[in-house]
């Protein structure tokens, strides 16, 4: 049983979802501070790890190897939409590595939006 | 089709809805898996979810640890399409971790996070303290086709829990799998879920070449 493309619609799914409970979060905090917190702590895990591979904290234990995975793990809801994007190489390494660390800050910045946009409409 | 849509609409926007849509729709995702892989759940010890549970048990997670060995292995036998497995001690999923399709000029097409699916040295397979390589039973024009098809997805993504369907997710056993697939060579007995190096070890489709370890 193979439905392809159904992680697509379920990655777009996750976006919808994702933004909606930005508006809905951003209703209740009505502070655009606190948003970026709630931002900021949800992608903990991932801002640590990222941090963690780029400084090359990775090497120092046997289990910290398996930093890349799980932060490639981490990034699952959205990797479909990775998944399409050409195949680029950019210094010897796909353009999807660099992706898995860009889409952290990325996806903190895409559920603070909307209370930024509420912000400064009001 | 404008029932469906505000149906849609009105489950993103209701709050309670929305935090229950993700979870409903992993469960049947996971029931319908369940149910077209009974083979699987009704105790077959071979397959990757059961060795990795059983392993997890034991407090082991990942490839596996060990220190570098300086054993000297001749590949000097091996011939395009034939399957390279390196292994470390307390691999979580079988006896072998990694899994390389030799493509010529002491070349492996392998699967890595940070590479992507790509072309990495024969040599470094010196370093496993787990070794074994294999000959799949098949003409060398279908071996061919195996590995062209193997190169022609280079760089694309690696994905360690990547399922045997679709061709966007790789990891370093299921490339080599659908590369003898398409070619109507089925290299996993047990038709698991994912493709784990060890199944090329038991596969009868393979003649073994050598072997270290265990």
């Amino acid at each position: 049983m193979y439905f392809p493309g159904l992680d697509i619609v379920l990655s777009v799914l996750y976006l919808i979802l994702l933004w909606e409970e930005g508006k809905s979060s951003s209703r209740m905090l009505l502070n655009h501070k606190k948003q970026a917190l709630v931002a900021m702590l949800w992608q903990l895990p991932g801002f640590i790890l990222s941090v963690s591979v780029i400084l090359g904290l990775d090497q120092l234990t046997d289990f910290a190897y398996y930093f890349i995975f799980i932060l490639e793990l981490w990034q699952t809801p959205i990797l479909p939409l990775i998944s399409i994007i050409p195949v680029w190489t950019i210094l010897d390494k796909p353009l999807y590595y660099y992706l898995l660390f860009m889409m952290v800050p990325v996806m903190a910045v895409y559920y603070y939006l909307p209370a930024r946009k509420l912000s400064e409409n009001s | 089709m404008v029932d469906v849509f505000n149906f849609l609409r009105n489950i993103v926007i209701n709050r309670s809805c929305r935090m229950l849509l993700f979870p409903v729709i992993f469960i049947v995702l996971l029931t319908l898996i369940g149910v077209d892989n009974l083979q699987l759940i009704s105790g077959s010890q071979d397959s990757v979810i059961y060795t990795y549970a059983n392993s997890f048990i034991k407090g082991e997670i990942g490839s596996g640890y060990g220190s570098a060995s300086n054993d000297q292995i001749s590949f000097t036998d091996l011939e395009p399409g034939d399957i390279v497995l390196g292994g470390w001690p307390n691999c979580a999923y079988g006896r072998f971790s990694h899994a390389g399709l030799y493509v010529g000029n002491n070349k492996v097409l392998e699967g890595y996070v940070d590479y992507g699916l790509s072309l990495q040295d024969l040599s470094h397979y010196l370093n496993y303290s787990e070794v074994c390589l294999l000959r799949v039973e098949a003409p060398s024009e279908i071996k061919n086709r195996a590995v062209e098809f193997a190169l022609a997805h280079q760089g694309e993504m690696f994905y360690p829990a990547a399922f045997k369907a679709g061709e966007r997710y790789w990891n370093c056993s299921k490339i080599i799998w659908q590369a003898y697939q398409i070619q109507g060579i089925n290299l996993d007995p047990i038709n698991d879920l994912w493709i784990a190096p060890e199944s090329f070890s038991t596969s009868s489709l393979v003649t073994k070449l050598y072997e270290k370890g265990n």
